[in-house]
């Protein structure tokens, strides 16, 4: 069951992350990203963080993407198609072998790096994700939360002066 | 489920990310690319927090898609203004960017 | 404490105008300079007097450079020579200072002239009160560093600027000598206090230390004090590194009456005296000083016969007197130089000032054949410029008087009768160019009507330290100088200056008096001369010159020293440098680094076309690096 769902939601990954980059229209484009979104937040679940999959379904899929879809109505833009890139033969293998390389990398990680910590699925599935996240995150993380903030703050305030009017 | 699907569904999705981000003309496509790459990363930062059993990996997600978050209003408004001046949002009208 | 002060209030002064001048104090900057001086001056008087009452102090107020065994303090040493040598430079100094207030009242640069003022006076006073050589080389370089700054003070006219540079040229190749004995004294005697050095049993086995160059026997102590004596040659202005002291009248006149005249040049005077210990057991350096002496005495009075500028006819009187005091240093008569110095900074700062003054009124005309008559317009400087120059030709009872009858009868009385001949005619000529000025400036008709007209007597701040000076050029030498060679300065002098090992037999008192009988009876006939050749038959100048012609031209051209050094030392410098300018700087040195900028621009030239201006590249830029990054540490 696990590993059909996992199956299932990669190839719907995949597909519509391919297909959102190829598609001329825009809006076309945005609408592929939103399924991919909604995936990944599937694979989120079952990876046992199912507040982050609620995030990425509120903030992703909700405020971002409908930013996105927002900016991509109000400019309209007629413009379609890929860029013109110079050397293109060139990059093309070179994109090709850094994929190939990313993929062999991946699956030769047969030794997991770093410490184990504590936090294990059964006491997960005992405590309850938001309760050890909540704890984790305004503990241990507690200042480059604050920091997060300002950083939105900024982001926010940024955004009104460059696209306010002259 | 090894941790070794996982580390793979990310490095694909990212490489697409990479992938739209070099051949998309659209900057607001580009933009998105972007953010599938910062998905992919997601991917990796939460496949590690279950294997490694540590929650630190979720809470970094929490601070990527706030950077997400920032990165999008700040850049969609840049491409708002840029659409504003140059009426294109054409990457290939973009070439002062040179000697 | 006080010792320190006299040093701390024209560095405070220093401080003060130096940095707040420009913007804030401006024509105030006199207040700070003058101030300090005549506080330095106060304190100097109260060393004075307490040295007077047996004082003598050694005080190290850190230890400056500790190199293994050897240490060198920031000391000052207070004794009877320095107290002299403090009173010289703060009084002189301070009339100085007082009188600068008048004559640049309408320079521009008036904080900038006060600052450099307070430079020099902190120099001098480091140079005259410290106790070790190091010390003294400091003052020594600051001194040499304010002369520059002063000569150079209107650095918008070209020939101040090149006077300046000549000066600080001159000045480092003596220096550089004085270094060189500064170290062979560090060798020698590893250490650089006075206290130390001063000591007979090191200096004899200095003395002892004996090598061959070239064939030639000499021993250590020669050679080291020769080497310092370099350095009195470049400072004091001696045969042949006079040539800077005339081109310095191109600074302002207080500069000329304050550095030239006063005290800066002294220094080299004050040095051999303060080493008296070295010296006096130096023979071949003595005699060679001696011989120098007299050469320079001879020059400056030759040449001061025939010039027709004011400034440089006391300039080469300056290098003439200069020459009397090294001579007698060399002669062993080392009061009796001091004596000179102490009289000297008096009238000559006097002459200067009142030449400053002259300038004044003919707006800063210099010539004196445009002179004349001036005695009624300016009856203050006439009448100080005769005291000073009665006291200049040596004319009993004014203050030059003592001092180079002394010289002169102490040279006979040490063997060097040549040089005491010499000093005769020198004393001669000294009467006679001093008077010719005399004349020719105050006496006789105006030449220039237009410049007459508008002459007028100085302002009181230039004519109150004419007055005080004229009064010190009377009295000072009577004051201090009677009864003869037996006088007050000589007590007050005799534990600093007069080695054990050098004793200057006394003349019988007939001969003695008949020395002095024929050193007044020249400088008599030296002023009746004058009086004769400017007052009486005016043509006669004209016919002695043309009669003589030639060695009138050589005078005139003053010996012809600037042509000589510019054709052998400085043409052939020139032309050097411009060769290794061509063909090893242009040549080599440029053309080497010009091939590295080349070769850079060549490179980016075929690299830029990577640059295609496109966001894309360059993201795909960022990704092969990364990718490169991946691969190391991935293998690592």
């Amino acid at each position: 069951m696990e590993k059909a769902a996992f199956y299932i939601l990669s190839f719907v990954i995949i597909v519509s992350s391919l297909f959102m980059i190829t598609r001329k229209n825009p809006v076309h484009s945005v609408l592929w990203m939103l399924l991919t979104f909604f995936s990944v937040a599937g694979i989120f679940i079952q990876l046992n963080a199912e507040f982050i999959a609620a995030t990425q379904v509120i903030v992703y899929a909700g405020a971002i993407l409908v930013l996105y879809l927002f900016v991509v109505m109000l400019l309209n833009p007629k413009t379609h198609g890929f860029a013109k890139i110079p050397y293109r033969y060139g990059m093309t293998i070179l994109v090709v072998i850094v994929f190939v390389l990313q993929i062999f990398m991946a699956a030769s990680m047969s030794k997991v790096l770093g410490i184990k910590g504590v936090i294990t699925s059964e006491k997960m599935a005992e405590i309850g994700n938001v309760k050890l996240f909540g704890a984790e995150l305004f503990n241990t993380y507690i200042v480059p939360f604050e920091i997060a903030s300002i950083l939105l703050l900024v982001a926010m305030i940024g955004a009104i002066v460059l696209a306010l009017r002259k | 489920m090894l941790l070794e699907h996982y580390l793979i569904l990310s490095a694909v999705v990212f490489g697409i990310g990479m992938t739209g981000v070099l051949i998309q003309r659209n900057l607001i496509l580009i933009f998105m690319s972007l953010e599938l790459m910062l998905n992919a990363v997601n991917i990796n930062l939460a496949a590690y927090s279950k294997y490694l059993s540590q929650i630190s990996g979720q809470v970094f997600i929490i601070f990527i898609m706030s950077v997400a978050a920032a990165e999008a209003a700040v850049g969609l408004a840049l491409i708002v203004s840029l659409y504003r001046n140059k009426q294109t949002i054409n990457s290939d009208e973009f070439k002062i960017l040179k000697w | 404490m006080l010792e320190l002060w006299v040093l701390l209030f024209p560095l405070i002064a220093v401080i003060i105008n130096g940095l707040f001048g420009k913007k804030y104090i401006k024509k105030k900057a006199h207040i700070f300079s003058v101030g300090a001086i005549l506080l330095s001056l106060l304190c100097s008087l109260i060393i004075y007097v307490k040295v007077h009452n047996g004082y003598y102090a050694n005080i190290i107020y850190y230890k400056w450079v500790i190199a293994e065994d050897i240490v060198i303090p920031f000391g000052i040493l207070i004794d009877s020579l320095s107290s002299v040598m403090l009173i010289v430079v703060t009084f002189v100094g301070s009339m100085i200072h007082i009188y600068s207030i008048g004559y640049m009242s309408h320079d521009e640069g008036y904080h900038r002239f006060f600052t450099y003022l307070s430079i020099f006076t902190l120099s001098m006073l480091i140079l005259v009160l410290g106790n070790n050589f190091l010390m003294l080389f400091v003052g020594w370089e600051l001194v040499g560093l304010s002369s520059y700054l002063l000569i150079g003070f209107w650095f918008h006219k070209e020939s101040a600027s090149f006077a300046a540079k000549k000066a600080f040229i001159t000045n480092r190749i003596g220096d550089f000598g004085f270094y060189i004995g500064v170290l062979l004294v560090i060798v020698t005697f590893k250490s650089l206090n006075y206290s130390d050095v001063f000591n007979n049993e090191l200096i004899l086995q200095a003395k002892s230390m004996v090598f061959y160059i070239f064939g030639l026997r000499v021993n250590l102590l020669e050679i080291m004090t020769l080497a310092l004596f370099c350095g009195a040659m470049g400072k004091s202005a001696q045969f042949p590194l006079h040539v800077w002291l005339p081109d310095a009248m191109e600074g302002p006149t207080p500069v000329s009456a304050l550095i030239h005249a006063a005290t800066m040049v002294t220094a080299g005077v004050y040095m051999v005296a303060r080493c008296n210990p070295l010296f006096s057991e130096a023979v071949f350096t003595s005699n060679f000083i001696v011989f120098i002496g007299a050469a320079t005495a001879l020059l400056g009075a030759t040449i001061g016969l025939t010039q027709f500028d004011l400034k440089r006819i006391l300039a080469y009187s300056t290098v003439s007197q200069l020459g009397y005091m090294i001579m007698a240093t060399g002669a062993g008569a080392y009061i009796a130089g001091v004596f000179h110095l102490f009289t000297h900074a008096f009238f000559k700062g006097l002459l200067f000032l009142c030449s400053g003054a002259v300038m004044h009124a003919m707006q800063d005309h210099l010539d004196i054949r445009e002179m004349g008559g001036l005695r009624k317009k300016m009856p203050i400087t006439f009448w100080t410029y005769v005291i000073a120059c009665i006291a200049i030709a040596g004319i009993p009872p004014f203050a030059g008087f003592f001092s180079k009858d002394e010289i002169l009868a102490q040279t006979f009385a040490s063997g060097h009768r040549f040089a005491w001949f010499v000093g005769l005619v020198v004393a001669f000529m000294t009467a006679f160019y001093m008077f010719r000025s005399l004349f020719v400036v105050f006496f006789g008709e105006p030449r220039d009507k237009h410049l007459y007209d508008h002459a007028h007597e100085a302002p009181k701040t230039m004519t109150i330290p004419l007055i005080v000076l004229a009064f010190m050029s009377i009295i000072v030498g009577a004051l201090v100088g009677l009864p003869l060679e037996n006088g007050y300065i000589h007590h007050f002098l005799n534990n600093v200056l007069v080695p054990e090992n050098l004793s200057i037999h006394h003349l019988s008192m007939g001969l003695s008096t008949t020395l002095m009988m024929s050193s007044v009876v020249v400088a008599l006939m030296g002023v009746a001369l004058a009086y004769i050749y400017y007052m009486y038959r005016k043509d006669l100048p004209e016919k002695t010159a043309k009669a003589f012609s030639p060695i009138y031209k050589l005078f005139y051209n003053k010996w012809y020293f600037d042509e000589i050094y510019g054709n052998l030392i400085i043409q052939p410098l020139v032309y050097m440098s411009k060769g290794i300018w061509h063909y090893f700087d242009i040549g080599i040195i440029d053309f080497t680094v010009n091939a590295f900028g080349k070769s850079a621009v060549f490179c980016g030239n075929i690299l830029k076309y990577l640059q295609t201006g496109k966001i894309q590249t360059y993201i795909f830029t960022m990704v092969v690096g990364s990718l490169i990054l991946i691969i190391i540490f991935y293998t690592l």
